[in-house]
């Protein structure tokens, strides 16, 4: 993926969501600095990742992943490979690697993301990878099926977590789904 | 790093911000200029000088009973690039619950957690990030800055909730303006 598509995407999130200049600060100077690193190797300080927050609409749940390695309830997502043409695809990918094919399904609710979170990785027991930050590209996915099926070298659980729980992304994505029923 | 080093960079961020280029805000802001004065210290290679300059006030830590916690909305690189040159885990705050959590990273609440950030001015979102980290369990006694605002409330704040504060610079605008000129002039 060429680096300029991801400057394009970060714009595209600052321009509908200008509130969240500074809180994206960090991904915007990685980018300017060693953004080609960022997406080509492991050994910047943030890796930029992809991910999907899946919306059930017909009950208002997102869906989450209890992660194999991590152990913790996550969103879909991971890291963006080379062969993912935009971050939308890699999204997509990863939802479908780690879900299913309820991720072939999904519509997307928003050409740009619903979100960017920067959050802490701790380093692996074994050693191989040390802490390092995700930058996280989170896309909106809606589905009105629930038939998930768990990649299980990856995903040890799922669960559908009520919209609300998400506070303000929450909120926003209450936004794009009633334009989107409109 | 020395003194002069960090001062150099900080002025050579403003010199930035005065001429439109700097990173993710508008020019001619001035209070806006000196909150956001070390956001140059957001980008990897500077973020990892300025933690030279920080390393050396933070006491010794203990790797099994020791933690950086930083705001997402502040400087969490800086955070980050110290958690990993002493080999402590890092707490990122956020400013909303997600999943219920105000924290992201691994928390364990039997860690002594220092709070980590380039800027402290007004201090009521820090403050605020101490008091949920209380609620959470995770004790921070100490805060750690590279610029304390004196114009701000933040020393006052977190004092009240007894966060010890070390900071490497204490300013207001007038002190910044002066340094750079005075830099401007060698």
């Amino acid at each position: 993926m060429n680096i300029d598509r991801v400057h394009q995407m970060l714009a595209s999130y600052l321009q509908h969501f200008p509130e969240d200049r500074d809180r994206v600060a960090p991904v915007e100077a990685v980018l300017n600095t060693g953004g080609e690193v960022a997406l080509s190797s492991r050994l910047s300080p943030g890796h930029l990742t992809a991910g999907a927050v899946l919306i059930d609409r017909t009950s208002g749940v997102v869906l989450q992943l209890k992660h194999v390695k991590l152990g913790k309830w996550l969103l879909p997502g991971g890291h963006v490979e080379p062969s993912d043409k935009s971050l939308i695809e890699a999204a997509r990918r990863e939802l479908i690697e780690e879900a299913g094919s309820i991720g072939v399904g999904a519509s997307l609710i928003a050409d740009y993301p619903v979100d960017i979170d920067i959050h802490p990785i701790p380093p692996r027991p074994d050693g191989s990878e040390e802490e390092h930050l995700h930058f996280d590209f989170r896309f909106g996915f809606s589905t009105s099926t629930d038939q998930v099926k768990l990649a299980p070298e990856e995903v040890a659980d799922f669960r559908w977590t009520p919209l609300d729980d998400l506070g303000p992304l929450g909120e926003r994505i209450k936004v794009f789904l009633s334009q989107t029923n409109d | 790093m020395t003194s002069d080093a960090l001062d150099e960079l900080i002025c050579r961020h403003l010199d930035a911000v005065d001429a439109g280029r700097a990173i993710g805000f508008a020019p001619n802001l001035r209070i806006e200029v000196f909150v956001d004065l070390l956001s140059a210290a957001l980008v990897p290679h500077q973020a990892s000088i300025v933690a030279d300059a920080l390393m050396a006030s933070l006491p010794q830590m203990d790797q099994k009973a020791s933690g950086i916690v930083a705001p997402k909305w502040g400087n969490p690189v800086l955070g980050y690039e110290l958690a990993r040159r002493l080999g402590i885990p890092l707490l990122l705050g956020r400013e909303d619950r997600l999943f219920g959590r105000w924290f992201d990273g691994t928390l364990e609440r039997n860690r002594k957690w220092y709070l980590v950030d380039d800027v402290a001015s007004e201090g009521e979102r820090l403050l605020e990030l101490v008091e949920r980290a209380e609620e959470e369990g995770i004790e921070i006694d100490s805060a750690y800055f590279v610029v304390v605002r004196r114009e701000g409330d933040a020393r006052a704040m977190l004092e009240s909730e007894k966060v010890e504060i070390r900071t490497l610079r204490e300013w207001d605008d007038e002190d910044l303006r002066r340094l750079q000129a005075e830099w401007r002039r060698r």
